[in-house]
């Protein structure tokens, strides 16, 4: 049950099915259940005002229900409507395929998905904005890849599939998700485009592929319209036999309604409709049969047959409770009508398709909980504002001009940077839409709030997401298990075994290079698992820039020609120094002394590290470090030495082997003095900055904990002074230093783990540090004492949660300066 | 239990020995190669004086001048500091002033400082006289001892005198002793029966 918890929620998302004239209002939400499932689902809210609804909505509701399993080419995904007005979707996040968004100056942003299976499913309305926030959530979740032609245009890269990671190792991937794409562009903007707030001015369209748009009623934004002839345009520029195959596909899936969205249960409207109702095929094995009235027990009938049996073996835990699909809405509903929708529902279901349904008689139990809703929400959709784009009208002329070969050589860009484009967006691109219509803060804690109670699907989430139930920006008490996430990554980090040696070589192309999508793969998967030790000494200079991981076998070797040359270079200036001269160079001389000082002192229980009688000579290792460390020195003369430097270099001549890899070491050294220098510099602004960004990001969480240490002296976080200096070399035992590092190093997500990591540490004291009302020194004394005797895993996996909870709610009170400055000091991947 | 708790901090060059003064003084034992100290380390030891148990509450702060913005920091709050240097390195010896300069600006005027000239057992590379560090001490009003850290020569004096001292200027009403950021802490009475004294102070760190 505590498995179930809602990464992402936005209220007043509408979907204007062509029958419903107002439009649906409801939830879309990203929420994952037990096993890890992440879905996406987007569930109405209940319902509309009864008297509203009997009346032309009545034969609409019905429309929906339409026995949509006519379709055999639409019986993936995995939507349902049930009963009357009731829709809802659900959908595996693996099952998506693209996102488009439109964020239109004036009028509602909206975004369209499709699914693997080439369905789009009705635009979604962000009537209050949240978008982006929305495509940062699904971006911590999957990868969305940025397309090059269109920026906001974003395709799903499963690197599970190897087929697609292939074709992204190609870099076609770009010009097959685009072209896939444009049918879907086009089937979904069919959908949507608009009829200028007027159902009647109809647009005929390609003949091919039919339009029913003029079963749309939204009045929401004319740069629909726009668009949707452009993709238009677009469409007839496709060419290959993908796209063909594909519009044929919409053609038969889209068969053009003739009728209005007045119609009751026209076939061609339930044809129109099931673009949405793709949980259907033909398989109709429980016809009319079912005349119940409880379209609930005829749903979960049919979902016995179902296949997609990871939804359904959800039907018997208590998530299925979350199981959006039986909202009962039939104690609303006048007799008639309900025996309408429990004829025209039975049909759906079906073995192969997937749709989503709560199964069991426990459901219609709980689905009945819900009759008692309270809506009012559709009569607010309506009343968009219209607006054309030219500007959006000439860049997707410029996008259809772009020929399938200049896609073909184009390199695609990193999917990383496409995900990092979105999150780095400067707070300011937030719609202002959104703004205005928001006012105030929206917050995860209020998209939660009690009132949406009566929709089950927020029983669960309440239950589980109940942290988030929190009306103020800050969470106190906090308490992380409560996060729910921590269970989910718990499994990930056990799950994932470090790179095998097979894994890591598998990576590599003919010439050696590791293209951008296994990059991406191999950076989460050392994320989570880290790497085998025998390869260590291989992965490392990829990981510490040594090697870009596009470089070849032969462009390697003549980098590593390259580097010896410079190294050699810089540690003779050093080791040419005569003593004559040194005994007059006292800065030298003080800084050699220092670093052999140190150097003796450096992981002296290391078997590699062990020094013999008194002298630095006795240990070719010790030699190397004081070596590297001096011409690091002289490399980068304004930071010189440090102290720390040494704790840091240890570890990578024990992973790298020694003096015969000397110039290995120091490269390696380098990369990662490159990603700390700010530690080391001489005012240490970047240690103090990464403290007080700790110190901001605990306010942001535990506003207790750090109100306590604010008033006991403890509020600059020194006492995670050296955790960070050298990122927890010396919290962690030797060999969990070189996973973490590793771990580190991928930038999964975020570049400020560290600090993360310090987070969870003091939180998970916080309690006995507020209960002993513990002072500065106390503290200091706790966390140092914590060393060595905590576990990575557990830590990380805290520190994960965090970042995710963290990105979560950065989203959702954009208007919190504090929190911009805050999220200006740490990126998030 | 303790009737007082006083807070050391150790500074002085890197290398010159404090972590080592500190493990002998704490743990009576020595390491002659010790981790070096990054940011601050913790130590703790009861003794006694004029019948009283005083806990000593040592911080061990990193030498290296980069950490300097860091160390400041736990000056103030400190009863006592030990200023060390190590008697084979003139540098170490040299620096002492900017040390002494340090702890007067970010340390209470009430802190009491002793000058420790360590490494005392190496005799043969000394570089500072006894009398260059008995002089620098005398100048600055410190009080000074040559220590070994290694033969644990004066360590233990060292510590004590310096809590002697304290502890005679709290006799002498020096101190507001219910002001902490003198460094020194009233522990609860032996007899656990006043009332008012009801916070131990730092009795969660009693073993």
């Amino acid at each position: 049950m505590n498995t179930n918890r809602v990464l992402f929620s936005k209220e007043n998302v509408f979907v204007y099915p062509p029958e419903i004239e107002k439009g649906i209002k409801g939830t879309i939400s990203l929420c994952s259940l037990d096993k890890g499932s992440i879905f996406l689902c987007w569930i109405p809210d209940i319902e509309e005002k009864e008297d509203d609804h009997s009346s032309s909505s009545s034969s609409s509701s019905s429309n929906l229900q339409s026995p949509n399993g006519k379709n055999p080419l639409a019986a993936s995904t995995i939507i349902e409507i049930d009963d009357q007005n009731s829709w809802v979707v659900r959908v595996h996040v693996k099952e998506l395929k693209s996102i488009k968004k439109y964020t239109p100056n004036i009028g509602t942003p909206y975004i369209i998905i499709t699914s693997k299976k080439g369905t789009a499913f009705f635009p979604f309305f962000f009537e209050h904005g949240g978008v982006r926030e929305f495509l940062k959530s699904l971006s911590s979740i999957i990868h969305l890849k940025k397309s090059n032609l269109d920026s906001n245009f974003f395709t799903v890269v499963d690197f599970s599939d190897p087929v697609q990671r292939s074709l992204s190792s190609m870099n076609l991937s770009d010009h097959f998700y685009n072209s896939n794409n444009k049918d879907d562009l086009y089937s979904s903007s069919s959908n949507s485009s608009s009829n200028s707030g007027n159902s009647n001015s109809r647009k005929q369209k390609d003949p091919v592929i039919p339009d029913f748009n003029d079963d749309l009623t939204f009045g929401h934004d004319m740069d629909l319209h726009n668009q949707d002839q452009e993709k238009e345009d677009r469409y007839s520029l496709l060419s290959s036999t993908n796209q063909l195959k594909k519009a044929q596909e919409i053609s038969v899936l889209s068969s053009p309604p003739s009728s209005s969205h007045t119609t009751s249960i026209s076939p061609t409207s339930n044809k129109s409709s099931s673009f949405i109702n793709i949980g259907s095929n033909n398989n109709n094995n429980n016809n009319n049969n079912n005349n119940n009235s409880s379209v609930s027990s005829s749903l979960s009938k049919s979902t016995n047959g179902l296949s997609f049996s990871s939804i359904l073996s959800r039907s018997t835990s208590p998530s299925a409770s979350t199981s959006p699909i039986p909202i009962e809405k039939s104690g609303n509903n006048n007799g008639s009508n309900n025996n309408n929708s429990s004829n025209i529902t039975s049909p759906i279901p079906s073995p192969s398709s997937k749709f989503l349904s709560a199964s069991g008689g426990s459901d219609n139990e709980n689905n009945s909980n819900n009759t008692n809703s309270n809506n009012n929400s559709n009569n607010n959709a309506n009343t968009g504002s219209l607006s054309t784009s030219p500007t959006n009208k000439r860049a997707l002329k410029r996008e259809i001009s772009s020929s399938i070969f200049d896609n073909f050589a184009k390199v695609t860009q990193l999917a990383k940077s496409a995900q990092k484009n979105i999150f780095e967006e400067p707070a300011k691109r937030i719609d202002n839409h959104f703004r205005n219509l928001i006012g105030s803060k929206s917050s995860i804690g209020s998209n939660l709030s009690p009132q949406n109670a009566n929709n089950q699907y927020f029983d669960i989430l309440n239950e589980s997401g109940s942290s988030l139930n929190a009306s103020s920006d800050y969470f106190t008490p906090f308490n992380i298990s409560s996060l729910n996430f921590s269970i989910e990554l718990g499994a990930n980090r056990r799950e994932c075994n470090p790179m095998s040696p097979s894994e890591w070589y598998s990576y590599f192309d003919d010439e050696g290079r590791i293209c951008l999508a296994n990059q991406q793969i191999l950076l989460k998967k050392i994320f989570y698992g880290g790497i085998e030790e025998s390869i260590r000494q291989e992965v490392w200079p990829f990981l510490l820039g040594v090697y870009s991981f596009d470089s070849t076998y032969s462009s390697r070797e003549v980098v590593k020609y390259e580097k010896t040359q410079q190294y050699q270079t810089v540690k003779r200036q050093w080791e040419s120094i005569s003593c004559e001269q040194e005994s007059r160079f006292s800065k030298y001389q003080s800084r050699k002394l220092l670093i052999q000082k140190d150097v003796i002192r450096t992981d002296r229980l290391h078997p590699m590290f062990i020094q013999g009688e008194d002298d630095i000579d006795s240990n070719e290792n010790l030699r190397l470090m004081r070596d590297v460390l001096l011409t690091y020195s002289f490399f980068n003369f304004d930071i010189g030495y440090v102290q720390g430097m040494s704790d840091l270099l240890s570890p990578i001549i024990s992973v790298m082997g020694g003096v015969s890899k000397e110039v290995e070491c120091f490269w390696c050294f380098k990369g990662l003095m490159d990603r700390l220098e700010s530690n080391f510099h001489k005012d240490q602004n970047g240690m103090h900055h990464q403290l007080s960004t700790l110190s901001k990001l605990l306010k942001f969480i535990d506003l207790e904990l750090y109100t306590h240490l604010e008033a006991n002296n403890g509020g600059n976080m020194y006492f995670f002074f050296q955790s960070v200096l050298i990122c927890f070399k010396r919290e962690f035992p030797f060999h969990d230093v070189l996973t973490l590092w590793e771990i580190l190093w991928s930038n999964y997500m975020t570049k400020n783990l560290p600090i993360f990591m310090c987070l969870s540490i003091l939180i998970k004291e916080r309690n006995q540090i507020l209960d002993e009302n513990m002072a500065f020194d106390q503290i200091l004394k706790l966390i140092n004492e914590k060393a060595n005797r905590m576990d990575l895993e557990d830590i990380l996996v805290d520190a994960e949660s965090m970042v995710r909870y963290f990105i979560i709610k950065q989203m959702s009170i954009d208007t919190d300066k504090s929190l911009i400055k805050l999220k200006e000091s740490i990126s998030i991947y | 239990m303790y009737s007082f708790l006083f807070k050391y901090i150790i500074i002085g060059d890197t290398g010159v020995g404090k972590s080592c003064l500190l493990l002998q003084f704490t743990d009576k034992r020595f390491q002659p190669v010790h981790d070096l100290t990054i940011g601050v380390e913790f130590g703790a030891r009861m003794i006694t004086i004029d019948n009283k148990a005083i806990k000593l509450q040592i911080w061990d702060t990193a030498g290296q001048e980069s950490f300097r913005s860091i160390t400041r920091s736990y000056y103030r709050g400190s009863a006592g500091a030990l200023l060390v240097y190590d008697i084979t390195r003139r540098d170490t010896f040299n620096h002492l002033t900017c040390w002494l300069k340090d702890a007067r600006s970010y340390a209470n005027s009430n802190m009491t400082i002793i000058l420790i000239g360590n490494k005392s057992d190496m005799e043969s590379k000394r570089a500072v006289s006894y009398e260059e560090g008995r002089q620098f001490a005398d100048e600055n009003g410190l009080i000074f001892l040559e220590t070994s850290a290694k033969t644990a020569s004066n360590v233990e004096e060292a510590f004590v005198n310096t809590a002697s001292k304290i502890y005679e200027k709290i006799q002498k009403g020096d101190f507001d002793i219910n002001n902490e950021s003198f460094g020194i802490k009233l522990g609860a009475p032996t007899s656990k029966q006043d009332g008012t004294d009801q916070k131990p102070a730092g009795g969660g760190c009693c073993k």
